[in-house]
């Protein structure tokens, strides 16, 4: 079950408030209040104090507007003078994320601890005997484990206190993260290492203070649709499962707020998986042993980072986001490209794709939409039904790559498809991935989603698939 | 515009069930509220025990003229047999409807 988030809220609140008041022409006026509205006096804190409370709220607006959450504590400037250095054509920002300090709560240090008001100092004193580093002694009458001591190994937290009494206290982002690139710094707070960070987004969902934001771009986009600019929507296969009404509605909602045309993704999906299925073919005929997918760009970012044992085998095949861009750069030269989807890794990959300009969430859409008005929705179209909008094709859903190969290799009985999918990036999958490289797994072909449940459930997610 | 009935997951057909014990919720689904949480909401038949389902009468409502979509502090909205719920969470939502059905056990 998913639980309501309230760091979630306030980011889609705050992105709300903001298109509307950019759609209004006030924002420039409003920039600076937008914390006190949200959090007005009276209300209740949900930090130490309401001063807390918007001063988090600030560094919303700066990742909002595309900066870093840390240009909040530079006490000579305020939000209105970001927003004045934005236009259509600003800078994108480098790096998709950025850690608050004010936000962050500095989590104690990752331990096991022995609740003390469970322990009930039992004869059995199992966890002292099943310590391997003889950590856990009994202290006052109840058990202690000494941090100094402690491996972390888990071994007393597995069905060994029948009282519940021993808990692993995790980071939350430092749990999330599957190749160790958020840690606290000397400060105690969390910071990301960008050598190390794929950008999966999955420290952004983690964290219960909402501290690790996402860098956005929605000002710049509202400025383009503002501008009455030709701008085209690169709409991701996603798309159509996360906003009520069908694929109809959804495009003329686009055409309405100023999408001039619309691409679909989901058709340069099917070109991406026939190209990935084709390269599959010629290695295995050259004697290949692996092929790894690469539509997904947080397992690409893995692999370069952390596993570049893969590299050779990576699929060379571009993602149906730049198969779309590029498509949509040839049809429509001279207009901004916005693609729109759930990821935050999409953010990074589209830096180096020449055919995307931008890239919105599917929450940054859902709040151009509320301020335009362009989401003309009646009660029924939120009841799901069985169109063929859903059931359009096998590329506008996700992980196609694998059906692709199976069709194409009807067609060559001497190679066989042994295909393995990997549903979400975390620390077991990621031995699952060595076990490839080292050859103890029998697979030819990899498709691996750095989500669960694929690119719907991604981070930034506006409903969640049943 | 008028309520729409909206299949809850699960949702069985019972002969046994009185009219009258049904909990109607409502869950109004302008895009703020949708938004704000209510897209969460919409899934609550797969969150509440299957043998309650048929009592309950899942609908989605277009924004009422009252709740004011730009009051997004309060957003999102639910209505449980009749009354106003601001701030409507999944949570929320399944402990008002468990609430009722108590009371209803009790009776």
């Amino acid at each position: 079950m998913e639980y309501s988030n309230s760091p979630e809220r306030q980011r889609r609140e705050l992105m709300i408030r903001l298109a509307c008041e950019f759609k209004k022409g006030t924002l420039q006026d409003t920039i600076d209040k937008l914390p006190c509205y949200i959090k007005p006096s009276g209300s209740k804190p949900l930090h130490c104090c309401l001063e807390h409370d918007r001063a988090v709220i600030r560094c919303r607006i700066m990742a909002l507007l595309g900066f870093d959450a840390q240009d909040e504590q530079d006490d000579s400037r305020f939000p209105h003078e970001y927003l004045e250095l934005l236009s259509a054509d600003s800078e994108r920002p480098e790096r998709p994320l950025t850690v608050a300090a004010t936000a962050c709560s500095c989590c104690p240090d990752a331990k096991i601890e022995v609740v003390q008001n469970l322990c009930r100092n039992c004869f059995a004193q199992t966890c002292i005997h099943v310590c391997p580093n003889n950590a856990i002694n009994v202290m006052r009458g109840k058990a202690f484990i000494n941090q100094e001591s402690c491996v972390q190994c888990g071994k007393c937290l597995i069905d060994v206190c029948l009282y519940n009494a021993i808990k692993r206290f995790p980071i939350p982002c430092e749990a999330a993260c599957p190749v160790g690139a958020i840690r606290k710094n000397e400060q105690g707070h969390a910071e990301i290492d960008f050598k190390k960070c794929t950008f999966c987004g999955k420290c952004f969902r983690a964290c219960p203070y909402g501290a690790v934001m996402q860098r956005s771009e929605l000002v710049p986009v509202l400025k383009t649709l503002a501008e009455g600019r030709q701008a085209v929507a690169l709409v991701a296969p996603s798309t159509l499962h996360q906003f009520p009404g069908g694929r109809e509605k959804l495009f003329k909602s686009l055409r309405k707020v100023g999408f001039t045309e619309i691409v679909e993704v989901g058709e340069a999906a099917e070109t991406a998986a026939s190209l990935a299925a084709e390269e599959f073919i010629r290695k295995m005929k050259l004697g290949g042993k692996l092929v790894a997918d690469s539509s997904c760009p947080a397992f690409v970012e893995l692999v370069r980072r952390h596993l570049p044992a893969m590299r050779p085998y990576l699929s060379s095949v571009p993602s149906a986001m730049a198969l779309a861009g590029q498509k949509a750069r040839e049809l429509y030269p001279d207009a901004v490209n916005v693609f729109i989807g759930p990821c935050i890794a999409k953010r990074f990959e589209s830096l180096s794709c020449a055919g995307v300009d931008r890239v919105i969430t599917f929450e940054e859409l859902g709040a151009i939409l509320i301020a335009f008005g362009g989401a003309e929705l009646e009660p029924q179209d939120y009841i799901p039904q069985d169109s063929d909008d859903m059931e359009h094709d096998f590329s506008r859903t996700c992980a196609a790559t694998g059906a692709m190969l199976a069709s194409a290799l009807e067609s060559e009985p001497m190679l066989e498809l042994q295909e393995k999918f990997i549903d979400g990036i975390n620390a077991q999958t990621l031995k699952l991935l060595h076990l490839f490289l080292f050859g103890r797994s029998h697979a030819n072909f990899i498709e691996v989603h750095g989500c669960n449940g694929g690119c719907q459930n991604g981070p930034c997610s506006l409903a969640i698939p049943e | 515009m008028a309520p729409q009935p909206y299949p809850a997951r699960g949702e069985k057909e019972s002969a046994n069930m009185s009219e009258n014990s049904k909990i109607e919720v409502e869950i109004f689904c302008g895009m703020t509220c949708y938004m704000l949480g209510n897209a969460r909401i919409l899934n609550i038949g797969a969150h509440l025990p299957e043998k309650w389902l048929p009592q309950i009468e899942l609908m989605v409502s277009p924004c009422p003229v009252d709740c004011g979509c730009l009051d997004l502090a309060k957003a999102p909205f639910a209505r449980i047999n009749g009354q106003l719920i601001q701030n409507a969470t999944l949570e929320s939502v399944c402990d008002a409807i468990t609430e009722i059905m108590n009371r209803q056990q009790e009776a």
